[in-house]
């Protein structure tokens, strides 16, 4: 009687908490989506990660190929001005010889950019719900478990298992999602002086080897069109064939014309290169801004003291000694100032591409 | 006066702007003028502009050199700020596997209470130390 009393009392505690776990479960859910939106809105870094490597490596790749262009013309109009000075040189071998230093250059630029592409990527895979998915991993728990009760004979109030497993689900999730925005937060706030210096070092080595040359290209463009049209006339001066000179001057803005569009391609390439540089840069350090919020330069510095010594950022909830990382938490407002940023920027690199076209 | 390696890169960029300027001036007053010169002195700019342009080489590469030695430190920074984003992101995959791990653990458990438990089951001590030892192994 006595144990048939107690099964009673087991019955009701069991039925008691599988109503609490079912009612709990649609909080979770309702708490774990609002937390995960702020983690969303970092996605739309991605078309700024897609465009760095794309453009960027063209641009990287073409500071060699920019210098390689323009010394062939160049030596070409010494060749025809000057045929004696190059009597003992192949042009190709002295081409390859002055531009020996922008094929390190652009090597180097191409693995800067690569850096920068891999730190967009990476922090778009933690901001990332593709992350890690429990789902599936916690229904097959919720099988087992079941089987495992079901096997043992054990009754149980429909619903306990699948509330509890619902719950886990969503705890796992926001765990996963506080964990994913408090690491975010504390690399972007870590890294605003080293990926704004970085970035304006990026951008001045593409300005010095770069949109300093296509300038440069330009102008020996012209010089090279501008001998050619000489000898051009010469010709006509000394035969008087007009219909020929026509037909020459004619074919020479044609390659003028071609040239000069190629070149505008490029210069444009560069341009917008730069200013997705320029807009990443403003964009990870007003991030880095609202992620801080009013924390002190002294918290700062004590967050991020040997910050990337240790290996994962271990989590406030486990570590209640980690007053500064608990200063972390982000609130609707930053969250909302978070949209607002992210939103501007993709603006900003949308407008550089559509600029180009 | 100073040398190239003390100059910052304003400076030396300033300098190879202006020698850029000096070269570009003869070249264009040997293209222009080519009629008025006579061969040896187009030559002798050519020269002049060839020696010119290597010096705009050498302060490139001093540019360059500067430029690659100022971003290293930070990029060591972003370099470490990527491995720890890729050890959170192991962290959180543990975790999964962990909860993986535990469905593996349960699924012979099952196995063994549906053979325990079942209507007329033949429970075989063999069985039962396979499904022990099959536990220990996932575990």
């Amino acid at each position: 009687m006595e144990l048939l009393y107690e099964e009673g009392e087991i019955m009701k505690t069991k039925l008691f908490q599988a109503k609490i776990l079912i009612a709990l479960t649609p909080c979770l859910l309702v708490l774990q989506g609002c937390n995960q939106e702020d983690l969303a809105a970092v996605e739309s870094l991605k078309p700024t990660a897609e465009t760095l490597a794309l453009v960027g490596s063209s641009v990287s790749a073409d500071i060699y190929g920019s210098c390689v262009r323009r010394e062939r013309l160049d030596l070409e109009v010494q060749q025809a001005t000057s045929p004696r000075s190059l009597e003992t040189q192949f042009i190709p071998a002295v081409v390859l010889e002055r531009c020996k230093t922008r094929e390190s250059e652009a090597y180097t630029a191409n693995q800067l950019n690569t850096t920068l592409v891999a730190y967009a990527a990476s922090l778009l895979n933690l901001a990332s719900d593709q992350t890690v998915d429990f789902s599936e991993n916690i229904n097959n728990l919720g099988v087992s478990v079941a089987a495992v009760y079901g096997a043992a004979g054990q009754s149980i109030e429909p619903g306990v298992i699948e509330g509890g497993t619902s719950i886990l689900h969503s705890a796992m999730n926001m765990w996963s999602a506080s964990f994913r925005r408090q690491s975010l937060s504390e690399v972007v706030i870590c890294t605003a002086d080293p990926v704004n210096s970085y970035i304006s070092q990026l951008d001045s080595l593409v300005e010095s080897s770069y949109v300093a040359a296509l300038d440069r290209e330009r102008d020996t463009i012209l010089l090279y069109i501008n001998n050619k049209y000489i000898g051009i006339y010469r010709e006509f001066e000394a035969d008087g064939d007009l219909d020929k000179y026509t037909r020459q001057r004619n074919d020479l803005e044609a390659e003028l014309n071609r040239l000069m569009e190629a070149l505008g391609e490029r210069q444009r390439n560069a341009r917008v290169y730069r200013q997705v540089l320029s807009t990443t840069a403003n964009t990870h350090q007003a991030l880095a801004d609202t992620f801080r919020g009013d924390m002190t330069a002294e918290s700062v510095s004590s967050l991020c003291r040997n910050d990337f010594d240790d290996g994962p950022i271990p989590i406030a909830d486990e570590n209640p000694d980690l007053s500064i990382k608990s200063e972390l938490v982000m609130d609707g407002e930053t969250s909302f100032q978070i949209h607002k940023i992210l939103i501007n920027h993709v603006q900003s690199v949308e407008k550089a591409i559509a600029d180009k076209q | 006066m100073s040398t190239l390696e003390s100059l910052t890169v304003d400076d030396l960029l300033a300098i190879r702007d202006s020698y850029y300027e000096t070269s570009k001036g003869l070249k264009n007053t040997i293209v222009f003028r080519q009629r008025e010169l006579s061969q040896d002195r187009i030559d002798a700019l050519w020269e002049e502009a060839n020696a010119i342009e290597e010096n705009i080489r050498k302060i490139e590469n001093q540019i360059f050199e500067v430029i690659v030695v100022d971003i290293e430190q930070p990029r060591q920074e972003i370099m470490a700020a990527i491995q720890k984003v890729q050890a959170n992101i192991e962290t959180l995959k543990e975790m999964n596997r962990g909860v993986d791990k535990l469905v593996e653990i349960l699924k012979p458990f099952t196995t063994l209470m549906t053979m325990v438990f079942s209507p007329g089951s033949a429970l075989g001590i063999v069985n039962i130390a396979e499904l022990l030892s099959e536990i220990e192994a996932v575990a």
